[in-house]
């Protein structure tokens, strides 16, 4: 079966490339005016630089380090290439050699059986990965033999934070062939591997010539050991605020997956709109998206999660609650279960919630927690194995709360006082509740308790955190401003954590209010702690001011510079890594997505003169 | 049967006459209008009132429903929406002239618009009342733009029969009735319960902008756009009733600008031979503005801003000279040596080009900002010509230089255009008032401003006459806020402009008692940051708030626009723009709940 998969695949890359060899000549055309007038030079410690074009009388060896296309001087100049992110030990040739899909083939010989299917399906993304950097057609063909042969030692195709991305790879030409070794544990570090490969690739395309032609050129040889620094490195989208389509989505995650992140954090809900479909619940998307086309239907999740899982990422879907939940849960009254929601869409909203519209669960309702048991099950039935559950815990105003009689005199009964260590009771009451509730649903599925994620408040604070919330069960997702200690203390009380800080990471910043916009740069620069207790971090995409037409100029190229400092950690400056982002940039605008520009063109045209 | 179809038909505001069909049903929420907002509510089955979707509920909830920018002599809608069919609207063109391919163009602009209030997903029903609109322009000989065009128009709908609306336009000149066509597919909603398109049915409006000038400028240089990306952006003016086109298409870092005469400039200085315009390329986005009531007006910037594409002239100082801090505002460096008569013939050869390219222009760009002495100074041969004209080498000395620079300058500009057009500078130390009559005739220089709104020049330059197109940069330069593209921090002019900040940037207020010498305003988007990729993002919806302001100069505040502000940025949206988000949608279906 798959190796059946494998032949059609090469067989549709074939067809690829015949459709293109007859688009030949566009002579007529082109604009008449240019003559090749300049050249990109690679210049040790300053990349490559526009310039003119090397004089005939010059020798051959001076004349090696000037290149046509400023893609191809990228993937060659400098230790790490057009690598993103930096891997932990690259030795580049300086060298390249002309490729073509046609010729391109992958063994998956060394590979256990019920990974395979996977693995062809992470090279079909590979591949037309390769095709797009040519824009879909690459014109020059040569008929020099590429095979990959990538060996994966673990059947494992799960996806947690024990999954080993490691990876090496080998490429070697010799003679008219070239060969490309990848090995790793899983397939999630094959994937790693294949994706370092393709950024061993560019198009040959010249600033001066026919805008048909378009060759790959790859590095002819490399050495290439690699593994992530952190586990986890994530991406938070909110889709709640605004919806964003399901295919805004998916570029998304194909950026993710070019920079290597591993986490789609989907903050799928919030108190504006409920766009989930829960299949036992139907109320929640009925009364709660903002229109029967702004929603994601099962099949479409199923889909998304695989998608994202063929990109070697865990999609984390996160219920946001008790508060930051609203419309979508409005609706309990009319079919006889009370208020399942309490001051929902209520006014003034200052005292009740950060923002409006204003919502949280009524934990004083039975009937809260069965339906929310019901959408546990939902969403259990669609994540992979280990399933991972956020379950928000942000932003409770005990104002909400207070204003409900029913809440007040359900903490009267449970001998909880109406003061704010009273309220923190009820807010501990109903995390432990809804983690049982999981587990239950969970465990009904054969599996084991499993970690959830829960963002930091007052309830993590340090003092009071152990009071309610189980070291071993929660992992506290920080996204305090820099000069919080709260991930320190965190760290020392024991609990695992991954970090979002505010002011550095989110990208929503710099467009309201007197938050500051964090540039690529300062993102970069930002370092975590080295300790067993941190996860990762996460860069945080939250929509009120961005749906899908902003989207990717807001993510784009500055999730990049996070994956970096997750993946590889570097200790080397910003200045050295801008271009290396640049090509990074470029190839992201050929697989699809709309990146924001970092700078004049001639900057990246002239490397490191715009310090 | 009868009285059923009626009620279908006509979406009855004040009194409702309601028998709910069975598409309505359907729907789980509607929308009614109460103190001045429209609210969400639940559509339970008993109810009797007519069943509204949003962009009905907005259209009657608004003095100004939801036309943008708001028109500024008389607006009344009255109270009844008109079931149309999209298929059957028929335009009429009744006075012949030179200018009749602009309005046809104009009308077919009309009939996409139509379409394209449907929104994504969604598909109108072939039913309901046909639509001729009458277009009356009073002087068809008219194509040409100037200060003075009139652009003022009037409207007029009424449902003749029980099957039929008639919309009248009538205006001074193309240019009116072209806006005139725009303010009737504002007039047009979908409505998404039922799957109809709606159209005001009583309808009165007059309308005329309060400022001639009202424009975008694009910096074609430090990034290229294609002509596409440019095309799309004149259509988002178009339909906010933006007028100029400023397009600064070379700077420093490229000369994109394909000239015959002299190859060279562009060969060298494009970005690569793919990133040009040629003539042809400029006349083609001129003739689009000119379709569109929007004039493309072309910057020549000099003589600092130069530098890639002269390389092998000879013409140039300082060009790539490091460190550049020394030398420019930004890397890389690179001005004109004005004392080469050379460099007179070159710059004659560049405007004649220009002038056949931007065909319909009656005014000339002549940048002339950020003119930096030292860069000047370096040049061994420009001191040799300053002391052999007894010129000291100080400040006042470099003033009289950049002054014999820009009067050989505008001669040739004047010879290259045939005639003495409006010239146009951006304000710097040589339209400093304390001595700007020296070196600029006020009748023959506009002076663009682009300090803040709070700079003293603004009042001292009104003082003397002198007429201003604003850019202040403090509300509207759309490229600051982000991180710095040089060093570290956030970029010069940060933070970012939020769109209330661009509504209350009132020229009005600066000028005081010299409100009549201020042409308009003009957005700019500096492109060291972005591309086509952030263009629609960075410009819209921004530049509509910008432009109701220009319009309309409106003594209310942002605040009392907001919706019918939510509401433009969707209708760009479905126009095909990537504008941004201004609020949650949540804030869009539930009309003045967002407050701060």
């Amino acid at each position: 079966m798959a190796l059946h998969r494998l032949l059609a695949l090469m067989t549709t890359m074939h067809l690829a490339g015949v459709l293109c060899n007859v688009e030949s000549t566009f002579d007529e055309i082109t604009p008449q005016i240019y003559e090749p007038s300049w050249m990109y030079k690679c210049v040790p410690d300053e990349g490559c630089q526009r310039s003119e074009h090397p004089r005939p009388t010059l020798s051959d060896n001076s004349t090696s380090a000037f290149f046509d296309s400023l893609d191809v001087c990228r993937i060659v100049c400098g230790r790490f290439g057009g690598i993103w992110p930096k891997p932990v030990t690259a030795a580049l040739s300086s060298q390249t050699v002309k490729i073509h899909p046609n010729y391109l083939r992958y063994d998956l010989l060394n590979v256990p059986a019920e990974t395979r299917e996977l693995l062809v399906e992470m090279t079909q993304v590979i591949s037309n990965n390769l095709l797009a950097e040519c824009g879909g057609h690459v014109t020059e063909v040569v008929d020099t033999q590429v095979v990959v042969i990538i060996v994966v030692k673990t059947a494992i195709t799960s996806l947690n934070w024990n999954t080993d991305e490691q990876y090496m790879l080998d490429v070697q030409t010799r003679g008219g062939e070239v060969s490309v070794h990848i090995e790793a544990e899983t397939i999630y570090g094959a994937r790693h591997g294949l994706e370092t490969f393709s950024q061993l690739i560019s198009s040959d395309k010249r600033d001066f010539s026919d805008v048909e032609h378009c060759g790959l050129v790859l590095v002819s040889g490399a050495k290439i050991r690699d593994r992530p620094i952190y586990k986890h490195r994530g991406l938070v989208l909110d889709t709640s605020r605004h919806f964003i389509p399901m295919v805004d989505i998916k570029r998304t995650i194909d950026g993710m997956a070019t920079t290597k992140m591993n986490v789609f954090h989907w903050h799928a809900t919030d108190s504006h709109s409920f766009p989930l479909e829960a299949s036992r619940v139907p109320q929640f998307t009925r009364y709660g998206a903002y229109s029967g086309s702004e929603m994601y239907t099962t099949e479409e999740i199923r889909e998304l999660i695989h998608y994202a899982k063929v990109r070697g990422i865990r999609v984390v879907i996160e219920i946001d609650a008790p508060a930051h939940s609203g419309n979508g849960w409005q609706w309990g009254r009319e079919y006889g279960l009370g208020d399942l929601a309490v001051c929902v869409n209520a006014y003034p909203w200052r005292h009740l919630c950060i923002e409006p519209p204003c919502g949280q669960l009524n934990p004083a309702n039975p009937n809260m927690y069965r339906v929310l048991r019901n959408l546990y099950q939902d969403v259990a039935d669609l994540l992979n194995s280990p399933p991972l559950l956020h379950m928000g815990g942000d932003e409770v105003y005990f104002g909400c709360w207070n204003s409900s009689q029913e809440i007040i005199s359900y903490m009267k009964d449970q001998g909880y006082d109406t003061t704010e260590e009273g309220f923190m009771k009820l807010w501990g009451e109903f995390h432990n509740k809804a983690l049982q509730i999981w587990d239950e649903e969970i465990s009904a599925k054969g599996l084991d308790p499993q970690p959830v994620m829960l963002w930091s408040s007052q309830l993590t604070q340090a003092q009071r955190i152990s009071q309610h919330l189980d070291k071993e069960r929660y992992i506290i997702e920080v996204w305090e401003p820099l000069n919080s200690p709260l991930l320190t203390q965190l760290l020392r009380l024991g609990y695992r954590t991954v970090s979002v800080p505010k002011d550095i990471w989110y990208l929503d910043h710099g467009f309201w209010g007197r938050t500051v916009y964090s540039n690529w740069r300062r993102m970069y620069a930002h370092t975590l702690p080295r300790d067993e207790g941190v996860l990762g971090g996460e860069v945080a995409m939250w929509t009120e001011y961005c749906d899908a037409q902003a989207l990717d100029t807001r993510v784009w190229p500055r999730a990049a510079a996070v994956a970096e400092r997750l993946w590889s950690d570097p200790t080397s400056t910003v200045y050295s890594a801008e271009p290396r982002l640049q090509r990074l940039r470029t190839r992201l605008i050929a697989r699809g997505l709309r990146p924001d520009a970092m700078s004049p063109a001639w900057c990246s045209q002239h490397d490191s003169k715009c310090l | 049967m009868w009285l059923q179809a009626i009620c279908i038909y006509t979406v009855f505001i004040i009194i409702g006459c309601g028998i709910p069909t069975a598409a309505e049903e359907h729907s789980l929420w509607r929308w009614t209008c109460e103190n001045n907002r429209c609210t969400k509510i639940r559509n339970e089955p008993e109810n009797k009132e007519p069943v509204l979707s949003l962009e009905a509920c907005k259209m009657f909830c608004d003095d100004y429903g939801l036309l943008w920018p708001k028109p500024t002599i008389e607006t009344n809608l009255g109270n009844f929406l008109s079931k149309i069919n999209m298929n059957t609207i028929d335009i009429q063109i009744t006075k012949q002239g030179k200018s009749d391919d602009l309005l046809t163009a104009a009308a077919d602009r009309f009939k996409t618009l139509v379409s394209s209030s449907v929104p994504k997903g969604f598909s109108a029903k072939a039913a309901g009342k046909s639509v001729t609109v009458y277009l009356v322009n009073d002087n068809p000989y008219i194509r040409e733009f100037s200060l003075d065009m009139d652009e003022s128009y009037e409207l007029y709908i009424s449902s003749t029969s029980s099957d039929k609306v008639n919309a009248t336009i009538r205006g001074n000149s193309f240019f009116g009735v072209r806006h005139g066509l725009e303010t009737l597919s504002q007039l047009i909603v979908y409505d998404d319960i039922r799957n109809n398109l709606l159209i005001v049915r009583d309808v009165t409006i007059k309308d005329r902008p309060v400022y001639p000038y009202r424009g975008i400028l694009l910096d074609t240089a430090r990034n290229f756009y294609s002509i596409e990306s440019i095309k799309r952006t004149i259509d988002a003016m178009a339909a906010v009733k933006l007028n100029t086109f400023h397009w600064h298409i070379t700077d420093s870092q490229s000369f994109p600008l394909v000239l015959q005469k002299r190859p060279n400039l562009s060969k060298l200085g494009a970005y690569s031979p793919t990133k040009v315009y040629t003539k042809q390329d400029i006349r083609e986005v001129v003739a689009y503005g000119l379709e569109r009531g929007v004039r493309v007006l072309p910057e020549f910037d000099a003589p600092a801003h130069v530098g890639e594409g002269w390389q092998d002239t000879g013409l140039t100082v300082c060009f790539k000279a490091e460190p550049w801090t020394k030398f420019c505002v930004e890397p890389p460096c690179g001005q004109l040596n004005p004392t080469k008569e050379e460099l007179y013939d070159y710059l004659e050869d560049i405007y004649v080009e220009m002038a056949e390219a931007f065909e319909s222009t009656d005014m000339f760009h002549m940048g002339g900002d950020e003119v930096s002495e030292r860069c000047w100074n370096s040049s061994e041969e420009i001191q040799n010509f300053m002391i052999q004209n007894r010129w000291n080498l100080d400040k006042s000395s470099f003033l009289k230089l950049w002054n014999y620079f820009q009067k050989n300058a505008q001669d040739r500009a004047y010879k290259a255009f045939g005639k003495r057009l409006p010239l146009i500078l951006w304000t710097s130390t040589l339209t400093d008032y304390t001595h700007v009559e020296k070196f600029l005739d006020k009748d023959e220089y506009i002076i663009q401003v682009w300090t803040t709104g709070a700079d003293p020049q603004i009042q001292g330059l009104l003082q003397k006459g002198y007429r201003l197109i604003m850019s202040n940069y403090d509300a509207l330069y759309f490229d600051c806020g982000f991180g710095a593209w040089v060093g570290s921090g956030n970029n010069w002019c940060s933070p970012y402009i939020g769109w209330q900040k661009v509504y209350g940037n009132s020229p009005a207020v600066m000028a005081l008692s010299y409100r009549d010498q201020i042409l308009g305003g003009e957005v700019a988007l500096w492109s060291e940051q972005s591309d086509p990729a952030t263009l629609d993002g960075r410009l819209w919806p921004r530049a509509a708030a910008f432009a109701e302001r220009m319009w309309a100069e409106p003594s209310t505040a942002w605040q009392d626009a907001e919706h019918r502000m939510l509401h433009v940025r969707e209708r760009l949206v479905r126009m095909g723009i990537q504008a941004e988000s201004l609020e949650p949608e949540w804030c869009y279906q539930n009309q003045g709940l967002c407050y701060g």
